[in-house]
């Protein structure tokens, strides 16, 4: 039972969040070092909609697999319009960006913290 | 991945520009000055910044930015009408750094701008690493 509670789905899926919105924070911070370096184009991570068609699946019993091998990938993003010196980085969706990334990261450790206490009240009793 | 590579990134942007920042308040401090190392008039200087990239280590996620090296401009210099002035010309002009006061100051604030947009980032990132390391204290 212990084993389950500290293996399943949930804490494999916010640890597997954990690592994507750190990867995204890093990018971020290398999309903000670059704002000024010409030719430079912006790079995004995804990983949120390939977590959530795994979670979706159901099936428990190789679910914390997959979610573990969920791909958490950085690619470059071209879809802003680039200024006149070849450089598509965004001051202001990075800062919403890495904001949302930070608040998230919070979100997920703080949901581990939870589950955390949960055990704790089971083992204590109170 | 380092859990603690996303803060080099952001050092090398604040190190960029500072870089930056330094150049251009040379241009100012040398907006008159009409007598260099190299004869004539200073040029006006600026950064060239690259994007660093090391991918045997990172794939493409990126490694922050370089300084690529200072470069000068060679607009030419502004002439101006200064028949008492020690360096002018036999028609009285003399040759004044090609800096703008202008354009240096809107440099200027583009790169404190900059400078505090990876501070932030820095925070965050620190914010982010805390909160892991909160987590074995519940």
């Amino acid at each position: 039972m212990i084993q389950r509670f500290l293996t399943d789905t949930t804490s494999a899926s916010l640890a597997r969040a954990l690592d994507g919105y750190a990867l995204r924070q890093r990018v971020i911070a290398n999309n903000i070092a670059n704002a000024e370096t010409p030719g430079f184009t912006r790079s995004a991570v995804s990983f949120e909609s390939q977590l959530r068609a795994v979670l979706e699946d159901g099936d428990s019993g190789k679910t914390v697999d997959e979610i573990n091998n969920v791909a958490i990938s950085s690619s470059e993003d071209d879809t802003n319009p680039a200024k006149p010196d070849g450089n598509n980085v965004n001051m202001e969706q990075e800062m919403a960006e890495m904001t949302k990334a930070g608040l998230s990261y919070r979100a997920a450790t703080t949901l581990i913290e939870l589950k955390g206490s949960m055990l704790k009240t089971a083992i204590n009793g109170r | 991945m380092g859990n603690f590579s996303s803060m080099d990134v952001s050092a090398s942007g604040l190190f960029a520009q500072r870089v930056r920042l330094d150049v251009i308040a040379n241009n100012i401090a040398n907006a008159e000055t009409t007598r260099t190392a190299e004869g004539g008039p200073y040029r006006r200087q600026q950064v060239v910044f690259s994007a660093a990239l090391d991918n045997a280590r990172n794939g493409s996620k990126g490694d922050g930015v370089a300084v690529d090296g200072i470069t000068e401009d060679n607009r030419p210099p502004r002439m101006i009408y200064q028949p008492g002035h020690p360096d002018a010309n036999a028609e009285g002009y003399v040759a004044m750094p090609n800096v703008n006061i202008v354009e240096e100051m809107v440099d200027m604030v583009s790169a404190s701008r900059a400078y505090e947009a990876n501070v932030t980032a820095l925070n965050t990132a620190k914010s982010m690493i805390s909160a892991a390391l909160e987590l074995g204290k519940g």
